[in-house]
């Protein structure tokens, strides 16, 4: 009996260990990625930043100028591009101030935006792509309310994360 | 009896033991030569490759069986955006002569080939590989946070 059962055992060490080949336990190697909420902005005026009113039809329809400007965006997060202008308005050299609303920006929806001094949403990260660009129109509609002169206006913009 | 019982047991034991796969042949070791502590300092950070160069080294003792070699990345919090931000340049290689899928390998969850190892003649060749680690650009967005994550290496023989 004792016999039988030492050639059992002799056999079951010999077929749990013919085995074919097998992929070994893996290694690793360990680290981490720091990913801080990070954005940059980069605003370029594509047209003259001088627009001339030329004529009588200037003031009355004024001047629509496509493309006035390039935001390109680099963010990992979602955010929102807002403008003001700066001073309160448009400073003149003769003294007269002209207010900012003159000024108009198109936002995302398509929709013309009169500036202030205080910041106005021109547009909302839509996707979730890192790096973005996009094309603003504006119009400048003074009228003939104010007088002849050199005006000058500062546009602040600012990208926000959400 | 008794003898002639023992006598078969050891000589089963002895097969035994020689029909194991031998643990030190066809295993990978890999050594980390530079911390694995990547970062994005800057938006544009997010937009160019950053690397650790030499910064792993496996090790291959090759055996009389070609081998093949593996490797895929695990993140603790997987979040979107995270998938193929890494990968694995071969940098230099000492004593090798591994067919490489190919020079830069980018790493997700699924095992992705690195290099297939032809059978040696003689077992105990030992091939070693040095390996860039890659933080490849992103395009889409990739939520603030701590990102830990384990490049897992496998060996499989033929």
């Amino acid at each position: 009996m004792k016999f039988v059962i030492i050639i059992a055992l002799a056999v079951i060490c010999y077929c749990s260990n013919a085995q074919g080949p097998q992929a070994a336990a893996p290694v690793s190697a360990h680290g981490s990625i720091a990913v801080p909420s990070l954005q940059s902005l980069n605003i370029e005026v594509l047209q003259s930043t001088t627009v001339n009113f030329a004529n009588a039809s200037d003031l009355d329809n004024g001047i629509a100028i496509p493309n006035f400007i390039r935001a390109s965006v680099i963010s990992n997060v979602p955010y929102v591009l807002s403008v003001m202008c700066g001073s309160n308005g448009l400073s003149a050299d003769g003294g007269t101030p002209m207010p900012a609303s003159v000024i108009q920006l198109r936002n995302s929806q398509g929709q013309m935006v009169p500036l202030s001094a205080s910041a106005k949403t021109l547009l909302v990260s839509t996707t979730n792509q890192v790096q973005s660009t996009f094309l603003i129109d504006a119009f400048i509609h003074p009228g003939w309310n104010f007088p002849g002169d050199q005006y000058k206006a500062a546009l602040i913009f600012t990208l926000t994360p959400q | 009896m008794k003898t002639a019982a023992f006598s078969f047991l050891f000589t089963m034991l002895f097969v035994a033991a020689a029909a194991q796969p031998n643990n030190r042949l066809n295993q990978v070791q890999v050594q980390i030569l530079k911390p694995l502590q990547l970062a994005y300092a800057n938006a544009m950070d997010l937009l160019n490759p950053q690397v650790i160069p030499n910064a792993l080294q496996l090790v291959i003792n090759s055996g009389q069986a070609a081998t093949s070699v593996f490797a895929q990345v695990s993140f603790t919090e997987p979040v979107a955006g995270l998938n193929h931000l890494l990968a694995l340049r071969l940098s230099s290689k000492t004593v090798g002569n591994a067919i490489f899928n190919t020079a830069t390998v980018p790493l997700s969850q699924t095992p992705a080939l690195l290099f297939m190892q032809p059978r040696e003649l003689s077992e105990g060749v030992a091939h070693a590989y040095i390996y860039d680690v890659v933080l490849n650009p992103t395009t889409t967005m990739i939520a603030p946070g701590q990102y830990n994550f384990a490049i897992n290496f496998t060996i499989t023989a033929q």
